[in-house]
């Protein structure tokens, strides 16, 4: 009876102190639900905050960039900022508070002044185009061997280098002063030219476009200050919102919290209750532990060959040992048993083969994972050896014998079961590796001679074109047509060489400290555009990318050429992936920057090719085959490698590869 | 004596009344506050008469003052009965401060020979004001005073808050001094938030005394008392002249300038007259007189002489000043206040 009793009672006491524990936490629950309502507006509006900072410093930064990816990236970040500032609005628009309501005036202030931003931007880019123009006419409307034959002359040719100067200015004191020289210069000599020469003419029609010059680069030296201006007002009206709303969500926090936080001694008691309840979870636990510990020592073994794996997080491609665990059919052995969760699980993120040989170096796994290097019908015998961190599969064909190297990545033993559990780096064919270098290499000189030569015989038919167009005797509109054929041919032909001279790697780099992330970012409406309505574009960039030091106009065009030629891969529905990401070596961090496409592939035979000049498997597109060859000669140039894997059928991943060394 | 002969006697009387009442429209004097140096506003003024035979009355004021007289003469209780038609010189933000406060007359100029720098002045105050000189600030070094204490030439802004310079440094004080207020405004423009207070607050260590005016900020570096100050290039030469130790140095990160501008009050009596007087400021015949003989800025007509400062300067390093942001009264107190919160100078 007593122990009935103790049982019962101690049952009851139990779930009474349960009930009260129950309702005790439901009540905070409800109050920290009721704290959370509250603040989690303000948490959001806090979190918004920080795209202020994000502003601030892309605005920063699109004030020193070019004008070219400005305004690409411009356009792409401020509809990005636009919308998020949107939606800070309708947080605060949403908030029944008062206070927040009042703060909208300071986002639409914050809205005006980024349109404002971009019909600046819109403004100034107009200038810059003008500007390029008078810049081409002021290259090419006189002969840089004209040589002036009296004072007035050189007095004209020097207000004309001045006029190349101060379209080039940066402020307006300097354009100015340019301003008073031009004009002392030119005024008094003027009026002696002799009309009738050629030259002479010419001048006299820049120094009346010279007021052109002065206002254009004058527009854009304001429109510059203007962009600062609104840069600054971004600022101070963002300091003020995150002043404002920051005091605000810690006055709220305060208040709140005194309102509804329960009283000292309920929270004592609840405390140690948790504390007990705790105790006893840790308690039951370790007991597990234990168990567990007795229960196999191996199993931490294969806990740390996992952790040591981890960091292989690459995507599973077509694996061997996935068909051979699959298969039923296989007699499991006790060594199967142990590895066969686990190890397989992991085994499925892993690129690597592996070959699990026994005490006697014969596979416990045997040839399945060849047949996707080799056709088991294709050979006769075969043997394996192991020396120098090299697997060597040899095998006799009715042609004779021949081998594959495979090297090997980590041969981890099993003491209890004498095997070894091999991983292996997908094979490597060196001497078709080193043919296919040199003849790139061949292909690389061959090509970066032959295109300095065209490039500079190039420049003398444009030059003589030129100056063949600007020549009055050219009368005849036909006549100037057929030049500006000519010289669009001639403009295109550069384009080529440009190409072939960045894969010999001849090309001129202007490398500088680029965020990779970003870049890829500004390409993402580039990418977008150029690609089909049913091809998706997904970006996935790992936040660990250093800033890297690369040209970054090379590595756009390399991206946007990876991107054109996934595209031309897709037929139909489709998806690229550009993606960024760290991996870490033994020795170095490796920056990897992959299109992904699920497009047709490439096949096999033409793999070793496709880095050749003018080598093309695109039928659909007009494509000089080039772009690839240009992605192969940059990256190489800048340190780096391409490289692809590509399954006919299932797609293609290009992967430009850089060891980031200390200096990076 | 035909009817129409009648007519005659009046028109005659009316004729030769005309002069008398255009003398009249004439005597009535033209009164400038001058912000200039004393020498160009007499020589303005005098030049002006002898052409116009217009009377004209010049107050000098700083830049500072003027802008304090205007503010308080346009209230109810009056400073004085005097109207003022013309504020010519003195920097642009006080100028674009009196536009901001309804206090200057919309004038946009004839003259199309107007510089890039000049006309800005003029678009950013929606034609109330007009660039008519330009100067670029410098630190002033005094080369025997640093060799004898054995210290290099400073390059930069920041190299002015070296611990070295300690002692060596005269400054204005950028609440009274538009001198000091332009350099402080550059540091601003110059560095970000973070950097700025850094930059300054060394510098301020290293400041010796804080006169009132750029131009007392000069004199002890002319007089061998102090090693380096801050002021616009255009006034050292004269002072070069008396003391070839003096150096100008631009700094490596670009430096801030001034423009000197001219408005028309909005209380002037006679607009016509005040229009002709800005308009003969801005002819380049008239900016050579002051730039061979008084100033030597530089003056806003495409056509006037190159300064003798600023010709043949390669290093026309200069920033993007921005004069509508730093000509707001909210502005100027942030930046002020950043200033004055920075420490005391002993």
């Amino acid at each position: 009876m007593f122990n009935y009793f103790s049982h019962r009672s101690v049952l009851i006491i139990l779930v009474i102190i349960f009930t009260i524990l129950g309702i005790s936490l439901w009540k905070i629950n409800v109050n920290n639900q009721n704290i959370q309502i509250n603040l989690s507006i303000t948490k959001k509006e806090a979190s918004r905050l920080n795209l202020i900072n994000n502003l601030n410093y892309s605005s920063l930064k699109l004030n020193s960039l070019d004008k070219q990816r400005s305004e690409y990236i411009f356009l792409f970040s401020h509809n990005e900022i636009n919308k998020e500032y949107k939606k800070i609005k309708k947080i605060l628009t949403s908030s029944k508070d008062k206070y927040y309501i009042e703060k909208i005036n300071d986002v639409d202030k914050i809205i005006d002044e980024l349109d404002n931003f971009k019909s600046t931007m819109k403004l100034r880019n107009d200038y810059l185009f003008h500007k390029k123009t008078l810049q081409t006419i002021l290259n090419n409307n006189i002969s840089t061997d004209y040589k002036p034959f009296s004072i007035e002359e050189i007095n004209i040719v020097s207000s004309w280098e001045l006029l190349k100067d101060a379209l080039n200015s940066s402020n307006l004191i300097t354009l100015g002063e340019l301003r008073r020289t031009f004009n002392h210069s030119f005024a008094g000599a003027i009026g002696s030219i002799n009309p009738l020469l050629i030259e002479n003419r010419q001048i006299k029609n820049i120094a009346s476009g010279a007021n052109g010059v002065f206002s254009t680069t004058r527009n854009i030296i304001l429109k510059n200050i203007k962009l600062e201006e609104h840069i600054y007002n971004i600022q101070k009206y963002s300091f003020v919102l995150i002043k404002n709303l920051e005091g605000s969500v810690t006055e709220l926090k305060q208040e709140r919290r005194e309102k509804v936080m329960p009283p000292l001694l309920k929270n004592q008691i609840l405390m140690a209750i948790s504390t007990i309840c705790i105790f006893l979870i840790i308690l039951f636990i370790s007991k597990l532990l234990l168990l567990l510990r007795r229960f196999n020592n191996a199993n931490i073994k294969s806990i740390g060959l996992l952790s040591r794996f981890n960091k292989i997080n690459n995507n599973l491609y077509e694996n061997p040992l996935n068909n051979y665990f699959s298969d039923k059919n296989n007699t499991y052995n006790e060594f199967h048993v142990f590895v066969s969760e686990i190890l397989y699980k992991f085994l499925l993120r892993t690129q690597d083969i592996v070959l699990i040989l026994d005490k006697n170096n014969i596979p416990v796994i045997n040839s399945a994972f060849f047949n996707m290097y080799i056709k088991k019908s294709s050979y006769l015998t075969s043997h394996y050896s192991i020396s120098n961190q090299n697997l060597v599969f040899t095998y006799a064909t009715k042609v004779g014998e021949k081998s594959i190297l495979f090297p090997i990545d980590y041969i981890h033993k099993v003491g209890n079961f004498e095997h070894k559990i091999i991983f292996l780096s997908p094979p490597v064919n060196e001497s078709k590796n080193a043919i296919k270098n040199d003849r790139l290499e061949s292909l690389g000189k061959i090509s970066g001679e032959v295109a300095h030569d065209i490039n500079n015989m190039l420049s003398v038919i444009i030059g003589s074109l030129n100056i063949l167009r600007e020549s009055k005797n050219l009368v005849a509109k036909e006549d100037s047509r057929i030049i500006d054929r000519a010289l669009f041919s001639a403009d295109k032909s550069i384009s080529i060489i440009d190409r072939l001279l960045t894969f010999a790697c001849c090309q001129k780099l202007s490398p500088e400290l680029v965020d990779v992330n970003d870049l890829i970012e500004g390409l993402y409406e580039v990418i977008c555009f150029t690609s089909e309505k049913n091809t998706t574009i997904t970006l996935d960039l790992s936040p660990d990318v250093p800033i890297f030091y690369i040209d970054p106009g090379q590595l756009e065009a390399c991206i946007i050429n990876l991107c054109i030629n996934a595209m031309n891969a897709i037929d139909g529905e489709g998806h690229i992936t550009v993606k960024t990401s760290i991996n870490h070596s033994a020795h170095c961090e490796i920056l990897n920057i992959s299109v992904e496409d699920n497009g047709h592939g490439i096949p096999k035979n033409i793999q070793n090719r496709i880095f050749e000049p003018f080598f093309t498997g695109q039928k659909k597109t007009d494509g000089q085959g080039l772009g690839l060859s240009m992605a192969y000669g940059f990256i190489k140039q800048s340190g780096g490698y391409i490289k692809v894997y590509s399954e006919v059928g299932l797609g293609t991943t290009m992967s430009l590869v850089f060891e980031l060394g200390d200096n990076q | 004596m035909k009817p129409w002969h009648y007519f005659l006697a009046p028109l005659f009387v009316c004729l030769l009344m005309l002069p008398t009442s255009w003398a009249n429209a004439e005597n009535h004097t033209l009164n400038i506050i001058c912000s200039a140096a004393p020498a160009t506003c007499n020589v303005l003024r005098d030049s002006f008469v002898s052409i116009y035979d217009i009377p004209t009355n010049i107050v000098r004021m700083s830049s500072g003052e003027a802008l304090d007289f205007i503010e308080k003469n346009s209230k109810s209780n009056k400073l004085t009965d005097i109207s003022y038609d013309v504020w010519w010189g003195g920097t642009g933000d006080t100028h674009l401060k009196a536009v901001k406060n309804g206090l200057m007359h919309k004038f946009v100029p004839n003259n199309k020979a107007l510089l890039g720098w000049s006309t800005y002045l003029s678009d950013i105050s929606d034609g109330h004001t007009v660039g008519v000189y330009a100067g670029m600030l410098g630190v002033i070094a005094n080369k025997k005073v640093l060799t004898a204490q054995n210290l290099d030439l400073p390059n930069c802004w920041s190299d002015l808050g070296d611990p070295k310079y300690r002692g060596q440094l005269i400054i204005a004080d950028p609440n009274t001094s538009g001198t000091a207020y332009t350099f402080l405004s550059t540091i601003f423009q110059i560095y970000d938030p973070f950097q700025r207070i850094q930059v300054l607050a060394e510098i301020k260590e290293n400041i010796l005394k804080m006169p009132k005016s750029g131009s007392d900020a000069l004199l002890p570096v002319a007089s061998d008392d102090a090693a380096l100050s801050v002021a616009f290039i255009h006034d050292v030469p004269l002072l070069e002249y008396q003391n070839p130790s003096l150096t100008i140095i631009i700094p490596c990160e670009g430096t801030g300038y001034e423009i000197g501008a001219a408005s028309i009050l909005k209380s002037t009596k006679y607009l016509k007259q005040a229009k002709a007087f800005i308009e003969y400021t801005l002819l380049a015949s008239t900016q050579n007189i002051l730039t061979t003989k008084t100033s030597l800025q530089m003056y806003s007509n495409a056509n006037t002489l190159a300064s003798p400062v600023y010709k043949n300067r390669k290093d026309l390093n200069v920033i993007n000043y921005n004069f509508n942001i730093y000509s707001r009264e909210t502005v100027r107190n942030d930046v002020l206040s950043t200033w004055n919160n920075l420490g005391n100078v002993d």
